[in-house]
């Protein structure tokens, strides 16, 4: 059942084809591969921290003045997520700047804004219906239910949290109690350090004599680049490499209630490391109308918990005081999203909004294209952008 | 109890019998489908890695659409 498939991508965009590349071979040289590649990640996203910390010594809380109000943190998150199209990414950025010391109150509306971000994609999937009427509003609803879910999870919890900070607070306590203080003096037990170290070191080194703002710039922009790569290549290698057990996960769900729904959609996510592939891959599956917008609806929201293990994956990437930071921002990101799917899902009222909602927009887009393209590019980019001009002038 | 209402009732229970058993076999037959389109899960992947392409290909209908709807008006 699990026979493994070779999937080769697009050669007309360069990274996809080198990509591609790295994705053919037999699987023990797949897994050396990944294996190299998480090791890039951890090094890229403590190259983050390190440059954060040397740019903006005592000052990253003033560097990310713009963003202490919640809505510009959110729209931050949604608009950088949008653009490059992986959430992994970008809370894995996140977790270095953290690490750096951008205070976590700041970095948590960028998370919220990271889960809206990537819904870009699978509504991108969805365009390819476009001729095909019924199959398009199916499509199209099945990316945009995505949407509808996580915005309603920032209307229910960016308020709660501005007012109590409990996303905050539980986080720290978490983190405080996952790596304990007594721990973090314990250097020999940690071995993330020594393996992860040398190279930010040596890069460090490189630029000795440099101001500490540009050698930090350059730091910071490095990682975010190998983040970038390295994420994109792991996606692909595992998406090679996991597409036979995908494939029975999802068999095994098929005919089982919406727990068993959201499980899935949460291992798949955990294996492909990508919550837009997951959420995705059910929209030719409810395009071609086999399964119907209610069975993949729970599908999406355990791609939302499924996400979750990269940001936690970066924050062993952290030693030191401030690893217990960049563990909370990882831990954060889990409890709004376990939390998010156990209280919009288990509340009926609150499960069928997403639902109306993703219906009726699909409805409307199949007749007129026109709101098809009016709702990417408005809830992506236009309406983040009015929302911080209203909160700036609310503010003022 | 008369004839007539036992023979009614002896028809609604066959009747709701076979709605059962056609709806288990519908039950089914959607279950084999969704199974058959998982095997398709690879090409569905391959699909992803084109979704440049799919803008594309979505843009002169909404280009089409825009001027359908005000060009065409003036």
């Amino acid at each position: 059942m699990s026979k493994e498939t070779v999937l080769t991508a697009t050669p007309t965009h360069v990274s996809d084809s080198h990509a591609a590349e790295l994705a053919h071979g037999p699987s023990w040289l797949k897994w050396l591969k990944i294996a190299g590649l998480v090791y890039l990640l951890l090094v890229s996203v403590s190259l983050i921290g390190g440059g954060f910390k040397l740019a903006a010594g005592e000052h990253a809380k003033e560097l990310f003045a713009f963003a202490s109000n919640p809505v510009a943190g959110l729209v931050v998150g949604t608009v950088a997520t949008a653009l490059i199209q992986s959430s992994s990414t970008v809370t894995s950025i996140i977790v270095g700047l953290v690490a750096g010391g951008l205070p976590v109150g700041i970095a948590i509306p960028m998370i919220m804004g990271a889960n809206i971000g990537t819904t870009i994609t699978n509504t991108i999937v969805s365009l390819g219906h476009v001729r095909r009427g019924d199959e398009f509003r199916r499509a199209f609803s099945a990316a945009t239910i995505h949407d509808f879910f996580n915005i309603m999870c920032v209307l229910i919890f960016l308020p709660l949290e501005i007012m109590f900070g409990f996303l905050e607070k539980a986080g720290g306590w978490l983190s405080t109690h996952l790596i304990g203080a007594e721990s973090m003096s314990m250097k020999g037990m940690n071995f993330i350090k020594p393996v992860v170290k040398p190279p930010v070191k040596l890069i460090e080194s490189t630029m000795n004599g440099l101001p500490d703002m540009l050698t930090g710039g350059v730091m910071i922009l490095l990682g975010v680049l190998t983040i970038f790569v390295v994420i994109t290549f792991i996606g692909k290698l595992l998406k090679s490499l996991m597409v036979g057990k995908a494939k029975d996960i999802l068999h095994s769900a098929v005919g089982r209630g919406p727990i068993s729904g959201i499980t899935s959609g949460t291992v798949v996510t955990v294996l492909v490391q990508s919550s837009s592939t997951t959420t995705s891959l059910v929209v030719p599956l409810a395009g071609s109308g086999v399964f119907s917008l209610r069975q993949v609806y729970p599908f999406t929201l355990g791609a939302n918990i499924g996400t979750c293990i990269t940001a936690l994956l970066a924050a062993t990437a952290i030693v030191g005081p401030s690893a217990v930071f960049a563990l909370q921002i990882a831990l954060v990101h889990l409890l709004y999203n376990v939390l998010g799917v156990l209280v919009i899902y288990s509340i009926p009222f609150l499960r069928e909004l997403p639902i109306k909602g993703a219906e009726k927009i699909a409805d409307v887009a199949v007749r007129n294209k026109l709101v098809a393209l009016g709702y990417i590019a408005g809830m992506f980019f236009v309406i983040p952008f009015v929302m911080i001009g209203i909160s700036n002038l609310i503010a003022a | 109890m008369n004839v007539k209402r036992q023979e009614l009732e002896r028809k609604i229970e066959e009747m709701e019998a076979a709605l059962a058993s056609m709806k288990q076999q519908l039950n089914r037959a959607v279950e084999e489908e969704q199974h058959e389109s998982i095997e398709h899960l690879d090409e569905h992947l391959q699909e992803m890695e084109h979704k440049w392409e799919n803008i594309r290909e979505f843009w002169p209908i909404v280009v089409k659409e825009f001027r359908e709807r005000f060009v065409a008006k003036k």
